[in-house]
């Protein structure tokens, strides 16, 4: 029988709020091709954001700044907060989550072995830059395709349980225009949602490598929470 | 019996009574073990110590939740059955029950920690505007769902801070990370307290769930079942199978052996039944004295039957082969070895209990009384053929005889021993083994998994749950106890510095103990005044929190703690959390019982574990009293530890208790070392039989040494006592002795062999390695044994100074000159007069051994020489080898002496010299022998015929002449002088040792013109015989050399002696002259005599007496030449039966 530590406690507060709630998906697929191939084509990208966080637990929504980059396949660096607060950047293997403020970083290995929702959590941070269909497909379930004010929406349902837990949907807009992806909305089980909305965006600039490495201070405590490994 | 030993059946009954089951494997183990103690502590109190744990998988995800629930609503609908069942962590169901754990959680920290927590809230718009930030900036989900119903941080505990290390540890208790397979917890109503309560329950739990499945169509869901009354219930049923099915099975292949070997019903009826009994009465006294049979001790029972068998199958094959004996005597013969016998394997079983294993103690114990039982039910109870009555006697007589006639079985067993071929096959076993061996000894294998169920759903749910769930396979647990809350929270604070240093050393990388939930009296004491002050913030708190955007659902975590606090501030005693689901959480790591309290937390090995042994030291390095690092991987090292010391605390006693046994039981050097040179051997061949089947050496099935120690020496000291009996007769050792032993053995390696099928697999593999042991300890006890012992004892009848009488009686002669053994069930030994032999040293032979120069080769060297040697060179070899044959083979010497002691009135001088100058005479007879068969003229070396009108009077009366002699001068020679006369010759012979030498001599008689019938066990040879004997010819008969079936008692020397009836039923059967012949040496030459014709009224012939009568008058014609010639009676085996010395 497994022992129950801390933590256990901590998510059973985390999903004090959380609820579930339906999803429905649509036949889009000549549209979310034709993003979907314009994404090919797409080997870096960087954008200034606005995250918006509609709380349940929260009167009014939070709002905060920030700047993305991404560069294919797999590598992104978030950053909120001016200045960051909360840097996330995505290499291959794993994430690393930065607080620069409270010198804290925390490293998230994303290999094959690796399970449970923060794994599941990255599967939708990625989501926002699918290579393919397959790749979309084999971790989401379309729900719907939506047009307003001339920008599509692709409403996205999380194949994973545990990920459809805590997100049961995941939506990304974009202009058919120019298939440039413009926000991207999570929406949590308690009705919570996380909008970014992306501006500035850039398609295909030179990035530099050092962005997609994290600088860890050598005064920053570093946790591997996955792992419970601390030093 | 008598009516006071009815009195015995009370504590026997009260003992069978008394036994229980117990089913718990830790209590295999020795206490003394901290880890076994830590262990038996979590096993007991924790790893759900209570709970059914019912796992669900279904294609997908959704399916399998859907399921989950449910079954879990379903379980919970069963409120006459469980008290709970979870699908899914209680907090989610009732997350604001949380708080409960949440709140006294900070009570239980140091007071400098809970000040800060009370600084913190005293300003607590700073700390909201933290949160906020947090929620508008973090990328961690876990944190943005825990600072939106906790504003103020209370859930962020100071010992908590690696909390997202157990990040989805909750929901991972129940579901796999994709969802496919979960788990639903059910919790039984009312305690489970023993295994009959916990295998009513299951089966109900599965007859509820096989309903839920019919009613929800869940054919798509694979359940399964795993929980402690899942082990109880499956450990007791294996328990109950396994006794049974080893019981049974050992008892029908007993049975089947039994009958195989004997084929017949009553005395198998009765061996079973005192088997039975045994096995009761073993019951009885492990009941009485132990009061429990664990799940290696209940292997005893087929243990025990394989090894009690032995006895009265030692009984009945003794008194099968002895007729004539009475019960007491076979009794006497036979309880020497089984009393030793028994001492021995009892010994070797209870020495088991030094082995530092209770349970395998307990079976030592239960076996050892056991067998001391059934020695004792066996030797008092068994009856023999003379307790049985005549019929049975003869019904087993009958299969005696129809076996030693030929079945195939038998002529396995009566394979001659030759000492040489022991010897090579010894070498060639040796040379083979090493083979085997060449690459190093079986392994030891060093894990806990032989004390595991070898076949158990349980386990491998268990397995599979881990599997899953992405838990460890082997975790290490810390246990701490104490008596009260005081003393567990001081032990925890003392073992943390040890387990930092352990973490940072990578013995370790991960330590989670419930230190924070811990209730601390102390520190709840000191916190309390705080924690009211808090309380009385409540409406400030909540002010602050709504004006910093919080809604009021944020804030239901926060009131629940206050309301937890301001309950704890008017507390007396330690505040323990009481909702459901804290109770729940609790009993994940928190006992209280047994006049204290324990608590668990979890490890992880780390990367420099295994180096020197890190875990075993850090282990140590825990306060020996009161925490405990346990685990199986922990286990297997240290109970492999204390075997191998203890294993030599095992193996002294027992080989001093062997020592002893096989010194009291020979009372000779040399059997003491033969029997210790057949254990070495079969313990080679054993690790040579494991190596090639790919076992291993484990923590139980080391005790196999031990055990086959005190087991397979019986084999030895039987065949050794055997060989004493019989004189040296191997043939004979082996057709009584080692045909129960053969049983024996198969009845012993079958009891082993059958816990292949235990459910517990050390005790599985102790039973495979004992069985192959057993068959190794048999094959040489009953394969080379004889062969070394008759290679060591030049006079094997020295070591039987008390021959019984049947033994006496029934030695089987061999002709002088002939290999052929014959084989008759009442055949002549001669007596060894007391004192006699023993004191130079020399012993006579063994009966059943022919020379080995007597073959093929040896007479074709023979001939040779006599065809091409001058006849003095020959003449110089022949009293060469008399010479050396004299002094080379005394046990041949010894046997010639006692033939020749009747002949000179017991006179042992005299018949030493008189047997001295036989061995010559021998050998030129030979000599002559051989030129007569290589074709030398022959008729020349005759100088005196005698009595030839004696044969012409009776070949005119045309009914044919019967020519009698006995081994007597050179008898061959006499072929051609009828031959010469034209009368035609039938020699009557028994076949050669091998049938190139039967042919050799066939042809050097016919060269002569004698013919020769091989009559053999042939019972139609005779046909011919009387129809050459009715066609008037003459036939050849020695009559000193009887066949089995034609053997008689007459007198001779006035004392008994065996000869053969087949003159006298020839002369019957055809009405033939009898004349006897004698030919023998005289100065140079030879001397034919024919005596005067033996008369006799053929009608009288026939009775049987008459014609045993008559045999004697024919031998006893021959009389004064033997006492005239005993230097030319050549015999070299016993001849005279024992009776004749009385």
């Amino acid at each position: 029988m497994r022992l129950l530590g801390p933590g256990v406690v901590a998510l059973a507060l985390g999903c004090f709020a959380l609820a579930t709630c339906p999803s429905r998906a649509a036949d889009t697929n000549a549209i979310v091709n034709a993003w979907l191939a314009s994404q090919t084509n797409l080997t870096t990208w960087q954008a200034e954001l606005t995250q918006t966080r509609a709380l349940s637990t929260l009167t009014q929504p939070l709002t905060a700044r920030g700047r993305v980059w991404f560069a294919a396949p797999d590598r992104f660096r978030w950053e909120l907060g001016e200045p960051p607060q909360t840097i996330a950047v995505r290499q291959p293997a794993e994430v690393v989550i930065l607080y620069p403020r409270l010198k804290r970083a925390e490293r998230y290995p994303l290999d094959a072995a690796t399970t449970g929702p923060w794994k599941d959590a990255m599967t939708l941070l990625d989501a926002g830059f699918p290579r393919s269909r397959a790749e979309l497909d084999a971790a989401f379930r379309i729900a719907a395709l939506t047009e307003t004010n001339g920008l599509h929406t692709l409403a996205l349902q999380p194949r994973s349980v545990a990920a459809r837990k805590l997100m049961p949907e995941i939506q990304l807009t974009f202009s058919p225009r120019d298939n440039v992806l413009r926000a991207t909305q999570l929406r949590f089980t308690d009705g919570s949602l996380l909008r970014n909305d992306f501006t500035n965006v850039m398609t295909n600039p030179k990035l530099a490598d050092s962005l997609f490495t994290p600088d860890i201070g050598a005064d920053f405590q570093i946790s591997e929470p996955a792992k419970g490994m601390k030093r | 019996m008598k009516r006071w030993l009815w009195l015995l059946l009370i504590p026997l009954a009260l003992g069978l009574v008394r036994l229980r089951f117990d089913v718990e494997v830790l209590n295999l183990l020795p206490r003394e073990l901290p880890v076994v103690q830590g262990l038996q502590l979590y096993q007991r109190h924790f790893a759900g110590a209570n709970e059914l744990l019912v796992t669900l998988e279904a294609r997908d995800a959704d399916r399998a939740e859907a399921a989950a629930q449910s079954l879990a609503k379903s379980l919970r609908a069963a409120t006459n059955l469980v008290t709970a069942a979870h699908w899914q962590p209680p907090w989610l169901d009732q997350p604001e029950q949380s708080a409960e754990l949440v709140a006294v959680a900070w009570l239980n920290q140091p007071p400098a920690e809970f000040a800060r927590l009370t600084n913190q809230l005293a300003n607590p718009t700073d700390t909201l505007a933290a949160t906020r930030e947090r929620l508008a900036t973090s990328l961690s989900p876990e944190e943005i769902a825990r600072a939106s119903f906790d504003p103020f941080g209370l859930t962020q505990l100071p010992a908590a801070a690696s909390a997202p290390a157990a990040f989805g540890r909750g929901d991972g208790m129940f579901a796999s990370a994709d969802g496919t397979f979960r788990v639903v917890i059910v919790k039984p109503r009312g305690a489970l307290a023993g295994y009959p309560e916990c295998a009513a329950w299951l089966a109900a739990i599965r007859a509820h769930i096989g309903a839920w499945q019919r009613e929800n169509s869940a054919d798509g869901v694979n359940l399964h079942f795993t929980g402690r009354p899942v082990f109880v219930a499956e450990i007791a049923s294996g328990m109950e199978r396994d006794l049974r099915n080893s019981v049974l099975g050992t008892l029908a292949i007993i049975a089947a052996l039994f009958w195989w070997a004997h084929r017949s019903w009553r005395p198998l009826v009765r061996l079973l039944v005192l088997l039975t009994l045994t096995l009761g009465g073993a019951l009885a006294l492990g009941g009485l004295f132990i009061g429990t049979l664990n799940v290696v001790s209940l292997g005893f029972a087929a243990i025990l039957l394989g090894l009690a068998v032995d006895y009265g199958l030692v009984l009945h094959q003794e008194s099968l082969a002895r007729p004539g004996a009475s019960a007491a005597e076979v009794r006497r013969e036979v309880s020497p070895g089984i009393i030793w016998s028994a001492v021995t394997t009892a010994g070797a079983f209870a020495v088991l209990n030094f082995s530092g294993l209770p349970g395998l103690g307990q079976l030592g114990t239960l076996v050892a009384l056991g067998i001391a039982l059934g020695a004792v039910v066996m030797l008092l109870a068994y009856p023999t053929n003379a307790d049985c009555g005549a019929q049975t006697a003869a019904g087993d007589q009958r299969t005696v005889s129809s076996r030693s006639a030929g079945s195939q079985s038998d002529v396995a067993l009566r394979s001659p021993p030759q000492s040489k071929m022991a010897l090579f096959a010894t070498l060639a076993l040796i040379v083979a083994c090493a083979c085997f061996l060449f690459r190093g000894l079986p392994p030891l294998f060093h894990s806990a998994d032989p004390l595991r169920p070898a076949r158990s759903e349980a386990y491998t749910t268990a397995e599979l749950i881990a599997q899953r769930l992405g838990g460890q396979r082997d975790p290490l647990w810390l246990v701490v106890s104490g008596r009260d809350e005081a003393e567990v929270a001081r032990r925890l604070a003392a073992i943390q510095l040890t387990l930092q240093q352990a973490v940072s050393n990578q013995v370790l990388t991960n330590v989670l103990l419930p230190d924070a939930f811990w209730p601390n009296p102390a520190h709840q004491q000191a916190n309390r005044e705080s924690a009211r002050w808090l309380t009385a913030q409540r409406e400030t708190l909540r002010a602050a929190a709504q004006q910093a955007g919080f809604a009021t659902n944020a804030l239901s975590l926060t009131e629940s703690i206050l309301a937890v606090w301001s309950r704890a501030a008017n507390a007396t005693q330690p505040i323990w959390p009481t909702n459901a689901v804290s109770t729940w959480t609790l009993e994940r790591f928190v006992a209280r019982g047994e006049g204290g309290f324990l608590v668990a937390g979890l490890a992880q090995p780390g990367a420099r574990a295994e180096t020197d042994n890190a875990l075993a030291r850090l282990a140590k390095q825990l306060p020996g009293d009161g925490a405990w690092l346990t685990g199986w991987s922990l286990l297997g090292e240290a109970l492999l530890g204390l075997v191998q010391r203890d294993l030599r605390f095992v193996l002294a006693p027992m080989l001093v208790v062997v020592l002893a046994s096989l010194w009291l039981a020979f009372r000779r050097w040399t059997e003491v070392l033969l029997s210790l040179v057949a254990l070495a051997l079969s313990g080679l061949l054993l690790l040579a039989a494991m190596q090639a089947a790919g076992w291993s050496w484990n923590l139980l099935n080391l005790m196999a040494v031990p055990l086959l120690l005190g087991c397979g020496v019986d084999y030895g000291i039987h065949m050794q006592m055997a060989l004493r009996r019989h004189g040296g007769d191997a043939a004979r050792a082996r057709r009584t002795t080692g045909r129960a032993l053969l049983l024996c053995a198969a009845t012993t390696a079958t009891g082993f062999g059958s816990l292949a099928w235990s459910s517990n697999a050390g005790l599985a593999s102790l039973g495979l390695v004992c069985a192959a042991g057993v068959t190794a300890a048999f094959l040489v006890a009953w394969g080379l044994l004889p062969g070394w012992w008759l290679w060591l004892h030049c006079n094997p009848l020295s070591l039987t100074p008390a021959l019984s009488r049947w033994e006496r009686e029934n030695r089987r002669p061999l002709s002088a000159d002939s290999n052929a053994p014959v084989t008759s069930a009442r055949a002549d030994f001669p007596p060894l007069p007391a004192g006699e032999g023993r004191g130079e040293g020399e012993m006579p032979p063994s009966p059943s051994k022919p020379s080995s120069l007597y073959g093929g080769l040896a007479w074709r060297l023979g001939l040779f020489a006599a065809r091409v040697l001058p006849r003095a060179a020959v003449g110089f070899l022949c009293r060469a080898a008399a010479f050396a044959y004299w002094h080379a083979q005394p046990r041949r010497r010894e046997v010639v002496i006692q033939n020749l002691l009747p002949l000179h009135g017991d006179d042992r001088a005299s018949a030493t010299l008189a047997a001295r100058q036989l061995v010559r005479n021998f050998t030129r007879k030979l000599a002559d022998l051989w030129r007569f068969e290589s074709g030398a003229p022959v008729m020349e070396t005759f100088n005196a015929l005698a009595g030839w009108e004696r044969f012409e009077a009776a070949h005119t009366r045309g009914r044919g002449v019967l020519l009698i002699t006995l081994h007597l001068g050179n008898w061959e020679l006499g072929g051609p002088i009828f031959t010469h006369k034209g009368h035609r010759l039938l020699a009557l012979s028994n076949p050669e040792p091998d049938a190139r030498l039967t042919e050799l001599r066939q042809a050097a008689r016919a060269r002569w013109g004698v013919e020769t019938l091989i009559v053999g066990n042939d019972p139609f040879a005779f046909v011919e015989v009387i129809k050459r004997l009715g066609a008037g010819d003459s036939v050849a008969l020695l009559l000193d050399r009887p066949a089995e079936k034609s053997v008689v008692e007459v007198e001779l020397f006035g004392r008994p002696f065996l000869a053969s009836n087949a003159a006298a039923e020839l002369a019957r059967a055809s009405g033939c002259a009898v004349v006897p012949v004698v030919i023998v040496r005289r100065g140079d030459g030879y001397a034919a005599q024919i005596l005067p014709e033996a008369a006799y009224d053929r009608a009288a012939l026939n009775n049987r007496d008459r014609r045993r009568e008559f045999t004697g008058e024919i031998l006893r014609a021959f009389e004064p030449w033997l006492r005239q010639h005993p230097d030319q009676w050549y015999h070299f085996v016993p001849i005279w039966p024992a009776t004749a010395t009385k």
